[in-house]
């Protein structure tokens, strides 16, 4: 008997670092910590392992080229931007598979945190308009996907099968409108709280829910209620908005952050982990082999991916739509005329433009390696497009005059005209301005599709009728026995 | 019967002398038998009595009193009337006889059994030739048995030629026996004990330190390849102080195939820190009934180390020393010279390729792996001292080796000292103690390599040719912008630029940039060393508290302290590698493991019966402690200024963390032996482990073997007769590898480390699950079958033996593989199983002619077959490695082996576009537009269109045949030693040529063997670099058998005369040439390279190539 118990005791060693989960989610700290969690997962999610969802979003777009050294630079995402990528891709894969995992975490919070104080209310709160976000991810790029609210035990790997779009739908509003009830107004968190989801992110996440599911009199409402919540405005200029300025600022709905402040340099970035700096800043800078930066401009090197097409270009000029062109795209005659640089016509995916709006700018990183600590924040709802939705949403439910209201708030802040058209003339400035304003922000896809415009605009690239939604990940397929989307 | 008369004679003139004695006895008993009578007599006397225990009168029951009455008178009275007699035969040791004749043909002999140096011999096993009666020798080397008077005695113990005496006349026999010759008598050690080769049941090889002895390399792993069948040694880089991976009978895990070591009975993390001078014997279990009871952490087999000890009665001071040139066949791989290189990146469309005016005066350009080569010295010592007496002996060694490195040179240095002091005392007649300890101290530098991103063996590799290592001219335009530029820090390139030692700047290429530098440079930049200190070793005691049992107690340690330290300088090679910051980091990694075995073995003999049962327990605790931190802005770039404390930054990194883990056994063994004929054994050990969920953390490991020696049946047939032994014998066995868990993996705990800045930019601290829990999860169990035969033929000149075992390493553990909406990582789970099956072979002829030249030649072959039998169904294919960017390169499938090959099948070379055409037209396939010169892709899934989902297995990274052979002549004084060692069957994966650096160098037959035009070749495709249907194709796959003279060495040993008039025992002096002469098919590194991690064996990144060595060496004892 002693030797059994001295043998129990002596095999009962500790795990050093890992505490159990049923130790977890008890008190108001670990409550705010598991909602940091959630938090950080998005911002893996956006960054982690050369598997950006927003390089994906983009590149399957008629904004840019997948770009860098050459055709075999990053095959996941040049296969993505051709159209020829299969469900085996590994960029479609790692986002899906972070989508879920900032899923997991906000279920976590979601099941296992008794509301029993304010606080916890509210950060379950955060924790449903997060998950709500990313279930909307999901389903506007992939439809039917599994509705996880909760663990899967192992003996259910297999059996959990897709759920409609209607049902995924129903789920993100119902979070949306618990959370709303909950989440304070933005101005209400204190300044360093601002990162944090509020009342008018949820309302303007509901709206565009609503929008995608073309409920747009029920739309229309709720993007009016953020317009007037006093929380929001227009930054002086689009590069503004997207400047360390207005990080978390007038125009910021939602936002998800990063920092210059890690230090960073070449031997100790967390290549294969998660960095706190945005490296894919640093992949979208202009190829620095052949570029030389003009001596008045802040925009560095990199590593020259996501290269603005000509045909985007093109879409300003036509649209007489300059001071925003140059905010968002840098031709290459504008880049010598400047003073600075470019030495290869033939650089892979160069058609002679540079995008600016995520731009490498020395003024939006630290040191000691400039190129490993871009503080950049990826906006994931900015006003001016909760404007432009608004737009839309009353467009479609016939209320004209507020669209144009909206549309031409936006313009204004670019120094363009006031849009008169109305009917469908209404709806492609609508179109136009989404282009020209978003260009670059990762929504021009989604957009297309659900217009149903993505056939013609994108089939000159490559693009089939397939490609409206993206394939189940492989590992998915044969894991989970997922059925697959139609033609992969 | 001579004996008997003998004693008669005896007996007739001198019955008990008054005067022998001249003691007195005093004993009152009443209805006892007359021996125990005789007991009392030798209790209060010195007295002895010989006699036969089966003599009748002895057990007749009798009342006796005599008191204080002097022995011969006592003894006069005792035998009286009893139909007994006695005999003086010394002094103080009478004979007993009866008065029956016939019955005193049966004697008591006693004797004393020794070895060599007249040291006494414990456990021996002494018989009468004939029958079955036997008995063993004590702690003094003590034995008495009663035979037949006209008995041979037959002795044996493991490690010694078997002896025969014949009792002639004599009571007393003293028996010394001499170190086994055949190799039948060998001692095998095995997992706590010792057994004759010919009296074991499992397939285990074993190497002596005689063989050890003439072995130039100076890594034990290294010394084993080729050496036994069925061990393959992996060398992971020809690097100095590389660390060597050992697959014993194919790899059975997916994470830590190597085996268990146990050195001097105590388990060991790793051997590096021995040196071959110190060993006496390697042994290897292979079959799982050997290897069973170490169970938990046997499954990948078992090697048994054993250090040398000193000779009792003996003193001996020993040195050996050698030196060695190491260098690199020249051009063993050819990469494409500047002409080449130009004009294939031209004809291959390369963006921003040089140009034929960028060739201008420059030649064939620079051979960058020239110009990295160096020829470098090795170099070994070692002294020993030892020697004993009969209380005890010692062994105190001291060994020294170094080794540069042929490219980086003192970037790429090992350096070794070790001290060892064994000792071994007899307190008590039944009490030994003894220690073996070592302490050893290595420091090692090493440059980077074998990786297809960044290492400078790498960069040396795919360099381009028009770059120069340093300019001495003028410079060409593109440095002279560097010059003039700035980093996005605003720093000036020309203050990050690098010269070398005559103050030239170093080459940038213009071509090559990404993760590339010039590969000189980057060698000069290397700033790092690590240095371990260990300390390992044990304390035991032996009682032997009756005869046959001994009681072993030990307590080892094996602690570990690494430190490491670097720094990393400025410098600038591209605007994609660049440093503008110099810093540095440092680490502390310490680990500490005891372990308590307490066993106790009880050997006895029944008749013809052999028993030996043993029992057992064992505790292991390891505690590690890790701390590392980094640091940036060196004040100077300096390696006095490279430490933390000197640099003007306040954020140093620091991180740390400690674990704990634990092993608890139980044991037991019986083995059983009838006549030296009939083998059987069973074994049981029941483990338990702190790394599993409670409520599964123990299991239980079963083996059973059994053996026949046929050769020793009486009927074994007369025509067979040169057969001198022959053993059939088979086993079965599971074992376990726990060695692959983590701490914790089963559960599903909160970490931390995760971090969110907020909108300050302040950074909050966030808490999640790490992943997913399993709390089933168990430890990898590997079953094996057995079946083999030793064979021992021509007077002993020739022993085979013969193996095929079956392998299957069940519940594989594997990183998990939860779908993905699961929404967390699973991290080890049990996931399938792996089959590994094959022949082994060892051969070996020795024969010594009239002539005085002898020679020995042996062999040794295995084959093996490795695949893949089970995975869960949730996870049909797991992958492993990755080459570049984006390829699986390496994966895991049910009916493939382990980590095959993964990538696009191609079928020859697209001739003609009419050739495309018509394919395409024939297939079906979509948007796939190739061009001639391409080669043919197969859509392997038949979906009509080329995609990542038509990889397939292109390649299987195991040998299939895995052999060695040696010779050794010798001849008045002169050996010559030849050791050959290959593989086959096995593929090589050229995996530095990545598709995402177009502008990379190739192998020059890339060029040569290219596509020129329609017929011009259907095996090599046009110029071409940056194809995925080319680059992540089997085009890269590649024979890799080869095989390799490891050694050619002629030595001289002095001879006797020479040697008595220097008063040296022995000197040898001699020359060797070591991994010398390569054959191979393979055109890239080295074919042996590149097996750094399980997953990625066969693929060759650009690994170390491995030194060839000419050595002169010296070894003498005095």
């Amino acid at each position: 008997m002693l030797v059994v118990t001295g043998c129990k005791k002596f095999l009962d060693q500790p795990v050093p670092g890992a505490l159990p989960e049923e130790d977890f989610y008890k008190t108001d700290l670990d409550a705010t910590q598991a909602v940091t969690a959630i938090y950080d997962m998005m911002q893996a999610h956006y960054n982690n392992n050369w598997g950006s969802l927003y390089m994906i979003k983009t590149l399957l777009s008629d904004e840019s080229n997948t770009g860098g050294g050459d055709a075999g630079d990053q095959p996941g995402y040049q296969t993505i931007d051709k159209y020829n990528f299969d469900a085996t891709n590994d960029k479609i894969r790692d986002a899906w598979r972070m989508l879920y995992f900032t899923i997991y975490r906000a279920n976590k919070v979601i099941n296992k945190t008794k509301p029993e104080t304010n606080l916890r209310k509210r950060l379950i709160a955060e924790a449903k308009a997060l998950r709500a976000y990313n279930y909307f991810e999901l389903m506007s790029l992939w439809g039917d996907v599994p509705l996880v609210l909760d663990d899967i035990d192992p003996s259910n790997y297999t059996k959990t099968e897709r759920k409609s779009k209607t049902a995924v739908n129903d789920q993100i509003e119902k979070d949306l409108q618990d959370a709303i009830v909950l989440l304070p107004l933005k101005n209400s968190y204190s300044t360093a709280d601002k990162f944090r989801v509020s009342k008018g992110m949820a309302q303007a996440l509901l709206g565009k829910v609503y929008l995608y599911e073309q409920k747009c009199d029920e739309a229309a409402p709720q993007f009016e209620t953020v317009i007037n919540s006093g929380q929001y405005g227009l930054a002086p200029s689009v590069s503004a908005a997207f400047s360390k300025n207005f990080e978390f600022g007038i125009e910021s709905v939602f936002e998800i952050s990063y920092t210059t402040d890690r230090s960073y340099d070449w031997s100790n970035f967390p290549w294969s982990a998660q960095p706190e700096s945005n490296i894919h800043i640093q992949l979208m800078g202009p190829r620095s082999d052949y570029y030389t930066k003009a001596p008045g401009d802040s925009l560095l090197g990199g590593w020259g991916f996501n290269l603005p097409r000509k045909s985007l270009w093109n879409a300003f000029v036509s649209a007489g739509d300059a001071e925003r062109r140059r905010q968002t795209i840098m031709s290459k005659d504008e880049l010598i005329a400047m003073g600075g640089n470019w030495t290869n016509d033939n650089a892979w995916g160069f058609e002679g433009y540079f995008q600016r709006k995520y731009g490498s700018f020395s003024t939006q990183t630290g040191g000691p390696i400039n190129e490993l600590n871009y503080g950049t924040n990826w906006r994931m709802i900015r006003f001016a497009d909760v404007l432009l939705m608004a737009a839309e949403s009353n467009y479609r439910a016939n209320n004209e005059t507020k669209a144009r209201q909206y549309l031409n708030m936006v313009r204004k802040r670019s120094g363009l005209p006031d849009i008169t058209a109305s009917g469908n003339a209404l709806f492609d400035a609508i179109i136009k301005e989404r282009q020209m304003e978003l260009a670059f922000e990762g929504f021009r896809f989604t957009d297309l599709v659900r217009w149903g415009l993505a056939q013609k605009e994108l089939a000159p690239l490559g693009y089939q009728s397939k490609h409206a939604l993206l394939p189940i990940p492989d590992y998915d397929i044969k894991t989970g026995k997922l059925t697959q989307n139609p033609g992969f | 019967m001579k004996l008997f008369t003998v004693l008669l004679f005896f007996g007739l003139f001198q019955v008990c002398a008054p005067d022998s004695i001249g003691q007195t006895i005093t004993i009152r008993v009443k209805q006892t038998e007359i021996r125990k009578v005789l007991n009392a007599v030798e209790n209060q006397t010195n007295v002895r009595f010989l006699y036969n225990y089966e003599l009748k009168a002895l057990k007749n029951k009798i009342d006796f009193t005599v008191i204080d009455l002097p022995v011969c008178e006592a003894l006069d009275k005792l035998f009286q009337n009893s139909g007994l007699t006695y005999k003086k035969v010394n002094e103080n040791l009478f004979a007993v006889l009866s008065e029956i004749a016939d019955e005193n043909k049966w004697i008591r002999v006693t004797g004393k059994v020794t070895g060599e140096n007249n040291e006494p011999l414990n456990s021996v096993s002494v018989i009468e030739k004939g029958r079955t009666n036997g008995c063993l020798t004590n702690f003094d080397g003590v034995f008495s048995l009663t035979v037949a008077p006209n008995a041979i005695l037959q002795t044996s113990y493991i490690g010694y030629d078997k002896n025969e005496a014949p009792i002639n006349d004599q009571l007393v026999i003293n028996i010394k026996l001499k170190p086994a010759v055949a190799k039948l008598n060998e001692v095998l050690v095995v997992g706590y004990d010792r057994e004759k080769k010919s009296m074991t049941t499992g397939a285990i090889s074993s190497i002596k330190q005689q063989q050890l002895e003439t072995v130039s390399s100076t890594r034990i792993e290294q010394a084993l390849q080729g050496r036994a069948a069925g061990v393959l040694v992996l060398p992971t880089s020809g690097q100095p102080g590389a660390t060597i991976n050992m697959r014993i009978r194919g790899a059975g895990s997916n994470r830590n195939s190597n085996p268990l070591f146990i050195v001097d009975g105590v388990r060991a993390s790793g051997i590096e820190y021995l040196d071959p001078s110190e060993i006496a014997s390697i042994d290897i279990l292979k079959d799982a009934a050997s290897a069973a009871i170490y169970g938990a952490e046997a499954a990948n087999g078992v090697v048994i180390i054993t250090t040398k000890t000193g000779k009792k009665n003996s003193g001996e001071v020993s040195y050996s020393g050698q030196y060695a040139e190491q260098s690199l066949k020249k051009d063993f791989i050819k990469m494409m010279n500047a002409q080449e290189y130009q004009q294939y990146l031209q004809e291959a469309g390369i963006a921003n390729a040089p140009t034929s005016s960028d060739l201008v005066g420059i030649g064939t350009g620079t051979n960058w792996l020239d110009a990295v080569l160096q020829t470098v010295p090795q170099q070994h010592h070692s002294l020993q001292f030892s020697g004993g007496s009969d209380k005890g002996t010692y062994m105190i060694a001291g060994t020294y080796f170094s080794q540069e490195g042929i490219i980086g040179k003192n970037k790429s240095r090992f350096d070794r000292y070790t001290v060892r002091f064994n000792g071994d005392h007899r307190v008590k007649s039944w009490l030994n103690i003894g220690n073996r300890f070592s302490y050893s101290n290595f420091k090692r530098r090493a440059i980077s390599e074998n990786d297809e991103f960044n290492s400078i063996i790498t960069n040396a590799l795919v360099m381009d040719p028009i770059t120069p290592t340093t300019y001495t001219g003028n410079y060409p335009p593109h440095v002279l912008n560097a010059l003039t530029s700035f980093t996005p820090d605003s720093v000036p390139v020309a203050s990050l630029l690098r010269r070398d030692a005559a103050g030239n700047l170093y080459g940038i290429s213009n071509y090559l940039k990404g993760e590339f530098g010039n590969p000189v440079e980057r060698i000069e930049l290397a700033k790092g060393e690590t240095v371990y200190n260990k300390i390992l070793g044990n304390v035991f005691i032996d009682i032997e508290p009756m005869q046959g049992l001994t009681i072993t107690s030990r307590i080892g340690v094996d602690a570990s302290f690494q430190t490491t330290h670097g720094w990393t300088p400025t410098y600038w090679f591209s605007s994609e590698r660049l440093n503008s910051v110099a810093g540095g980091y440092d680490a502390s990694n310490n680990w500490y493991t005891w372990q308590w075995e307490n066993f106790g073995t009880y050997k006895k003999i029944v008749g013809a019966h052999n028993f030996t049962l043993l029992g057992g327990m064992s505790a292991i605790k390891t505690h590690e402690f890790h701390v590392g931190g980094s640091y940036s802005g060196l004040f100077k770039e300096d390696d006095r200024f490279s430490y933390a404390d000197y640099v003007p930054d306040n954020i140093d990194r620091i991180g740390s963390t400690a674990l704990d883990y634990s092993l608890a056994s139980v044991f037991g063994r019986l083995s059983y032996a009838y006549k030296e004929k009939y083998l059987f054994s069973g074994s049981l050990r029941r483990d338990g482990s702190s790394k599993l969920a409670p409520g599964h953390q123990w299991k239980t490991y079963p083996a059973v073997a059994a053996g026949w020696v046929a050769s020793n049946e009486d009927y074994f047939p007369k025509f067979l007769s040169f057969v001198n032994y022959a053993k059939l014998r088979a086993s079965w066995g599971q074992n376990g590898n726990v060695s692959s868990v983590g701490v914790g993996e089963w559960m599903s705990a909160i970490g931390s480390g995760i971090v969110y800045p907020n909108a300050n930019g302040n950074l909050l601290v966030g808490a999640a699950p790490g992943n997913l829990p399993n709390p089933n999860l168990t430890w990898e169990t590997s079953e094996q079958f057995d079946i083999g035969t030793d064979l021992s033929f021509l007077s002993n000149k020739f022993t085979l033996s013969i193996d095929y075992y079956k392998k299957i390493t069940k519940d594989l553990l594997t990183n998990g593989t939860a779908p993905m909406f699961v929404g967390n990582v699973l991290k080890t789970v049990n996931a399938g199983n792996v089959e590994n099956k094959g022949w082994e072979f060892e051969a070996v002829y020795a024969d010594k002619l009239a002539s005085g030249f002898s020679y020995e030649i042996g062999a040794n072959l295995s084959t093996l077959h490795n695949v893949i039998t089970y995975l869960d169904p949730n996870s049909p294919i797991i992958y492993g490695a990755g080459i570049g960017v984006g390829w699986n390169a390496t994966a895991m499938q049910v009916g493939y082996p382990v980590w095959y090959f993964n990538g696009y099948k191609t079928d020859g070379i697209f001739q003609t576009q009419a050739d495309i055409d018509s394919y395409l037209t024939k297939t079906g396939i979509q948007l796939y537009n190739p061009k001639p010169g391409e080669p043919i892709v197969i859509d392997v899934n038949g979906d009509k269109q080329i995609s990542p989902a038509d990889m397939t297995y292109i390649g299987n990274p195991h040998p299939d045949l895995v052999y060695g052979g040696h010779a050794n002549i010798y001849y008045k004084g002169f050996d010559l030693l030849i050791f050959i060692q290959g593989q086959s069957g096995n593929d090589i994966l050229m995996g530095f040529n990545r598709l995402d650096r177009a502008t990379a160098n190739k192998p020059e037959f890339f060029f040569t063997n290219r596509w020129v035009g329609t017929g011009s070749t259907n095996t090599w495709f046009a110029s071409d670099a940056s194809n995925p249907y080319i680059y992540n194709s089997d085009l890269m796959i590649f024979e890799g058998s080869f095989t390799r003279i490891r050694q050619l060495q002629l030595g001289y040993t002095l001879s006797k005369t020479l040697s008595d008039r220097f008063k040296i025992k022995r000197a040898r002096v001699y020359v060797s040439l070591d991994d010398y002469f390569t054959f191979t098919n393979y055109p890239g590194m080295d074919p042996e390279g590149g097996s750094n991690a399980q997953n990625s064996i066969g693929i060759d990144r650009g690994g170390y190539p491995i030194p060839r060595k000419m050595i002169a060496g010296l070894n003498f004892s005095f």
